[in-house]
């Protein structure tokens, strides 16, 4: 089921009127099984993954925690990840190793004996595996207690605000709120309800009125490329960058929102990432549910920075590669992983070489204007980096990249600008999407200073009601309701 | 929780409220008339008796969308006419609709003529996934009929949410006075390759008879309401180049059928036109090509008596 279906517009308020309804004893039974319906309206028989994936991890759990070995439990554990990784390798990976044997024995002459998988990515799985590992993992490092009850255990795994797409939440954040007397606490809080129903809504706001807007001039521009020269390119890449965070964070605010109104508190999953002054800050800022999970279950345990130079430049590498090869099975994203790890290790040797030129010029006398030198730079990087996560093949990202530089004459002519922008879309749709950018981000700077949301509550009503009601009129009358999938659905 | 209730009931009722104003404001300006529209609600009167309305799909609405058409056809019949024929390939489902309301505003009619195409009972995108939502107003009888008739949610939504859209809002009538095109100035040419090819784009979903199962029986509730408001009934195959449709066997089966319930006429005009450059396309007449159909078959056969 998508958030942004009809499906789902009678099922969250059915399921939270029952919610609110049930005593608190059987309100975990509810959320499972509307968990599980919520996955199911995909495809019924790809449940079956997930029941595999929880009854392995709780299991393993349960194992270990019956055992002080250290050695008895990092077989438990070894196990544990093995199926996960072995369901993500053969459902997500496969194909891929596939084509890459089958290039190296090309070489060769030797054709590849391997048959090709039919099998669908099912929905969610990179997501719920991450999951269920960190559990594990912080079971076998004692951090966590196994989780006893098969019923709780399977509602961490399978929760539906943040099944199919984040954020990847750790154990010992949602779990104890699912166990049952905790229940008690999720009374109906009419604050708590109204601002997880408007943080909804303004997740709403940012997929189907932004990003989905952006996703028609997007997709016209990279279904084929060559129309179009430097300006048009990187103009349709510059609106990715806001389409993907749109998608995405619309997304993770949906899911908190709703969340919150069932009285469960996720963990926040994008910090306004844009406003980042290097790519480190921007790591810290975007999807970091999942930075947090390879930081703390990748990069720490390889050494983290406390190893010597190479060894912690190594560490980047890989944590950047793998996040790559996370997000989709092609060599674009490793690329893309790739680049983020050289402008990681850039900007950390670079430091000096930087202080010093912003020292020369004045720099540093004007902080503002440094940061926003830093800001706009680091959203450059991260931009031109986006290519290659977007670009449907690396041979097209490669054909974007080298014809960046040309065909800039047409800003010498506001006519030709207009034209480029013309065979992407109307001009009335790309100025309403670039005016709804601007809204959205001075949200962004007002939520720097403070919750919008909760200023917003405490203003008089005839404030208020305005607000909200210019904001789900902006839904109803522009968004775009083909049903799009969220973008981090292909993970 | 009674507050917040309470709270969201007086925000949606506001809201509501909000755009009933909108849409009342915007639909008190439109009073189309039938040459000036693709709605039918817009253009459907009150209390008005008619002598001839004609029920089909794009192949019948020609015979008033274009204004010289309907003077034309009004002049040569001598009848005040209305066409309740539905463009862009409206179903079966929506005619039933559409005559529903016609008659519920309180209308008559002496003839129904049903321009009838086989390819609307085998599909559901001519007639629950039509595009008739996004330029029909807004009527709470007619959201009713949509519901009660099973129209997808995703449809309902679009009906309601496509009239706050500006091109609803600032709509103009339009005229189309006169169409003198040929399949010649379209560079049409008659091949049988893309004749067949424009035949097989009527069944999308090919002869499914699960389709035509559901929607078969709504011929009969046609039928009923004819018979209900006392209106000679006539069914017909419209004029085309492109011969029987290869759903035709199976209709004429329905038709035949429906002859022991119901007093009717059936007139086959497949093959009534066949010169060309009567014809805008393989199967729209052009307006000479309707002044041919109408003085050559359609007058005698409104103006015969039944029995004779």
């Amino acid at each position: 089921m998508l958030f942004n279906s009809t499906r789902f517009v009678f099922f969250f308020p059915i399921v939270v009127a029952a919610y609110f309804a049930l005593p608190f004893r059987f309100r975990w039974v509810l959320l499972l099984a509307a968990s599980y319906y919520f996955y199911a309206c995909w495809r019924v028989e790809y449940s079956v993954l997930l029941i595999i994936s929880t009854l392995v991890d709780y299991s393993a759990a349960i194992m270990m925690g019956r055992t002080a070995q250290k050695r008895v439990r990092r077989r438990y554990l070894i196990l544990s990840i093995g199926a996960n990784l072995g369901l993500l390798f053969v459902f997500k990976y496969y194909n891929f190793f596939r084509g890459a044997v089958a290039a190296g024995l090309s070489g060769v002459n030797v054709a590849c004996p391997l048959p090709v998988s039919h099998f669908l990515l099912p929905l969610g799985i990179s997501f719920y595996t991450f999951q269920t590992m960190s559990y594990v993992i912080e079971v076998y490092r004692g951090r966590q207690r196994p989780e006893k009850h098969l019923g709780i255990f399977a509602l961490y795994v399978s929760f539906f605000p943040q099944l199919v797409a984040g954020p990847i939440e750790r154990s010992y954040n949602l779990l104890p709120q699912f166990a049952v007397g905790p229940f008690e606490k999720h009374r109906f809080d009419y604050d708590r309800v109204t601002n997880g129903m408007k943080l909804m809504a303004w997740g709403f706001f940012k997929k189907v009125v932004i990003a989905d807007r952006l996703a028609v001039i997007v997709d016209h521009v990279y279904g084929d490329p060559t129309q179009y020269e430097g300006f048009g390119l990187t103009l349709a890449t510059v609106l990715f960058a806001f389409q993907i965070f749109c998608d995405f964070s619309g997304y993770s605010d949906i899911a908190i929102g709703a969340a919150q109104v069932l009285g469960f508190k996720l963990m926040q999953n994008f910090r306004r990432p844009y406003f980042a002054t290097s790519v480190a800050e921007f790591w810290r800022r975007w999807h970091i549910s999942l930075s947090t999970w390879f930081r703390d279950y990748v990069y720490i345990p390889l050494g983290g920075n406390r190893v010597a130079l190479p060894r912690w430049y190594l560490n980047i590498i890989v944590v950047f590669l793998l996040s790559g090869l996370w997000h989709g099975a092609n060599w674009t994203f490793l690329v893309w992983g790739g680049l983020h790890a050289a402008y990681m290790l850039a900007g950390r040797a670079g430091r000096p070489v930087r202080e010093r030129v912003a020292g020369a010029l004045g720099l540093t006398k004007r902080p503002r204007i440094e940061q926003g030198i830093r800001m706009l730079t680091t959203f450059a990087l991260v931009t031109f980096a986006w290519i290659f996560f977007r670009a449907p093949s690396l041979s097209e990202a490669l054909y974007i990249v080298r014809n960046l530089p040309s065909g800039w004459g047409v800003l010498l002519s506001p006519a030709q600008i207009v034209d480029t922008i013309g065979s992407m879309c109307s001009l009335p749709d790309f100025l309403f999407v670039l005016a709804m950018i601007v809204v959205m981000e001075c949200g962004h700077v007002l939520q720097a200073r403070g919750n919008v949301i909760e200023f917003l509550a405490q203003r008089p009503v005839w404030v208020r009601w305005p607000v909200y009601s210019a904001l789900v009129w902006c839904i109803f009358l522009f968004g775009i309701f083909t049903h799009k999938e969220f973008i981090y659905f292909r993970f | 929780m009674k507050r917040f209730a309470g709270r969201l009931g007086l925000f949606v009722a506001l809201n509501a409220a909000i755009g009933i104003l909108v849409l009342a404001a915007v639909d008190a300006r439109y009073a189309f008339e039938q040459w000036q529209t693709d709605s039918l609600l817009l253009s459907t009167p009150r209390d008005t008796h008619f002598d001839l309305v004609i029920l089909g799909t794009s192949h019948a609405r020609l015979f008033t969308r274009i204004k010289h058409n309907y003077d034309f056809l009004s002049d040569a019949l001598d009848m005040q006419v209305f066409n309740l024929a539905i463009p862009f390939g409206g179903g079966i489902l929506l005619e039933k609709m559409y005559l529903r309301n016609f008659f519920e505003r309180g209308n008559r009619a002496d003839i129904l003529l049903y321009f009838l195409d086989p390819y609307v009972f085998f599909s559901p995108l001519p007639n629950k996934y039509h595009k008739f939502v996004y330029y029909e107003p807004l009527r709470m009888s007619f959201l009713l009929e949509m519901i009660r008739n099973g129209m997808p949610f995703e449809r309902v939504f679009t009906y309601i949410r496509s009239k706050f859209t500006y091109r609803w809002i600032t709509q103009e009538p339009v005229l189309i006075a006169y169409e003198s095109a040929t399949l010649a100035d379209w560079g049409i040419a008659l091949e049988p390759k893309r004749m067949r090819a424009r035949a097989e784009s009527l069944y999308p979903d090919g002869l499914s008879q699960g389709y035509f199962q559901y929607y078969s029986p709504m011929l009969g509730e046609v039928l009923e309401m004819a018979r209900a408001h006392q209106c000679r009934m006539i069914l017909a195959f419209p004029p085309t180049l492109l011969g029987h449709e290869k759903g035709a066997p199976q209709v004429l089966e329905l038709i035949e059928g429906y002859r022991k319930q119901y007093d009717f006429e059936f007139c086959d005009f497949t093959a009534a036109i066949d010169d060309v450059d009567l014809y805008y396309d393989y199967d729209h007449l052009n307006s000479p090509g309707l002044e041919a159909f109408v003085t050559r078959f359609l007058e005698p056969v409104l103006t015969e008596r039944k029995g004779s």
